[in-house]
């Protein structure tokens, strides 16, 4: 009996914990191999990318939420917001006390950003050309953009004229429901601006993305860009996509 | 007779008449004077390739601006002066080139700053520190060197994304003064009387190749490589130059 009532005790206890955590981001593994995406990407490169800055993005998301956590306990309404998924948390960044805002918006959008980035890649084909989507979002993307050779035109024109450090990407705008290319500066992510956007595709266009293949040839990096593009995982978040706006 | 003196002045007219063209200014050091801080590889690529591009697009804009019909005199005067007057004028331009001056003549001018201000490294960080007046202004303005330092170092880490760190005269309080600019912003695109005196370039390229992710330890070895006399005649000039206003 006395077992019982302590077990009871101890799961009781383990909820309330759960419940009550805030959120504690982990650090995804890769989909894939490091040396996966070589020639396109290399190794070293993949872990430099997620084994360090995607690494730090986490670490530090992790602190900010820490501190987040026992600095709101007082506030009811933020009390409940620090406790979401980030991917909540970063569409309500007005709402976090400001000392938090800059740093949480900069290392959960990197964690976010990178999260999505990597999920997004796949083995490269060993063309560009055979590298495409089909279905519903092909014709999506047809119907928005005329052609997927006129998309992959302006996505890269977008991608090689971006100044400085940033993204850009590919999405379902909240309001008008037509796929668009936007850029977005350092790790903001199309959500902060409306959380009912829903991201298709991105290109991470900051200089550590490329330069210990690539060097200064972004344009190169790009080009190579269409061969690992995991077609098959964006449709998928298109129909996810599609779903959750009809949900609206 | 006549024909060389008629080609002479329509070569003085060419020169006199054509908007600004930038040339991309050698290193004043070899490119493996600074190894081991930045590697010669790194040298190679942020000169011969980042600071080429810049120098590349800036002149592409200024020509077209300069050709284009739509021109009015006043901003093909403004095409003929020197990338760093051109540079504190931009509310001025057309918005179609505005953005690309500010992009790449402001990683032009930038680098041509930054290389200038950099010489071969000194054996420890300590060592190396500038004298007379402009050390006496650096403790003067923020309680010490080494609290300077500090304060370069940590918002040298700290900067998000693209951009750098200055030290620069301030032009309203003639203070000795520490700021960011993001991208290829220089302060003098912010009030032409800044005086310049020390950069460091944070975008990564600037350090990926040696240090890769590992910022901090760029910055840390940055202060050894500061060519302290150079930032000194730059303060020097500069404050001749405040005089004068």
């Amino acid at each position: 009996m006395l077992n019982i009532i302590i077990i009871i005790i101890t799961f009781f206890l383990i909820t309330i914990d759960y419940v009550d955590s805030q959120t504690e981001l982990t650090l995804p593994t890769l989909p894939y191999a490091y040396n996966a995406l070589e020639p396109v990407l290399s190794e070293y490169l993949m872990r430099l990318h997620h084994d360090k800055h995607f690494q730090m993005y986490t670490n530090k998301s992790n602190i900010i939420l820490k501190k987040m956590f026992t600095d709101t306990q007082s506030d009811n309404k933020l009390k409940e917001i620090v406790k979401q998924p980030i991917e909540i948390i970063l569409t309500q960044l007005e709402y976090l006390p400001h000392q938090y805002q800059l740093s949480l918006r900069y290392n959960g959008g990197g964690y976010f950003n990178h999260k999505l980035f990597f999920s997004m890649l796949k083995t490269p084909t060993s063309t560009v050309d055979e590298n495409k989507p089909i279905g519903p979002l092909l014709e999506a993307i047809e119907k928005n953009f005329g052609s997927f050779d006129k998309f992959k035109q302006l996505f890269s024109s977008a991608s090689y004229e971006f100044f400085g450090s940033g993204w850009i990407w590919l999405y379902i705008d909240a309001q008008t429901k037509r796929l668009i290319l936007n850029f977005t500066v350092n790790q903001d992510n199309p959500i902060m601006y409306d959380k009912n956007h829903i991201i298709l595709l991105c290109i991470d266009l900051w200089e550590h993305a490329y330069y210990p293949v690539y060097e200064n040839r972004r344009n190169e990096y790009i080009e190579n860009f269409w061969r690992i593009i995991n077609w098959s995982f964006v449709n998928q978040l298109y129909i996810e996509g599609q779903i959750k706006r009809s949900d609206l | 007779m006549f024909i060389p003196i008629i080609f002479l002045v329509i070569i003085i007219i060419n020169y006199v008449q054509s908007q600004t063209e930038l040339i991309l200014p050698p290193l004043p050091y070899e490119y493996n004077a600074l190894e081991p801080i930045l590697s010669e590889h790194l040298m190679r690529l942020h000169h011969d390739k980042h600071h080429q591009a810049y120098t590349t697009k800036a002149n592409a804009a200024l020509k077209s601006m300069f050709t284009d019909e739509t021109s009015n005199n006043e901003l093909k005067d403004l095409a003929k002066q020197p990338i760093e007057v051109i540079l504190t004028h931009l509310q001025n331009l057309p918005e179609k080139y505005r953005l690309t001056l500010r992009n790449n003549g402001g990683g032009y001018i930038n680098h041509k700053l930054f290389f200038s201000m950099l010489r071969k490294p000194t054996a420890t960080a300590t060592e190396n520190k500038p004298t007379g007046p402009l050390f006496e202004a650096i403790e003067n303005s923020f309680g010490s060197f080494d609290k300077f330092k500090d304060m370069f170092t940590t918002s040298s880490i700290n900067l998000f994304g693209s951009g750098w760190i200055w030290l620069f005269i301030d032009a309203q309080t003639k203070q000795l003064s520490i700021n960011f600019t993001v991208n290829q912003d220089n302060p003098i695109m912010f009030d032409k009387d800044h005086v310049v005196l020390l950069g460091i370039d944070l975008w990564e390229h600037a350090y990926y190749p040696v240090y890769e992710n590992r910022r901090n330890e760029y910055v840390d070895n940055f202060w050894r490589i500061i060519n302290w006399p150079l930032v000194e005649s730059l303060y020097t000039q500069g404050t001749t130059k405040r005089h004068d206003l």
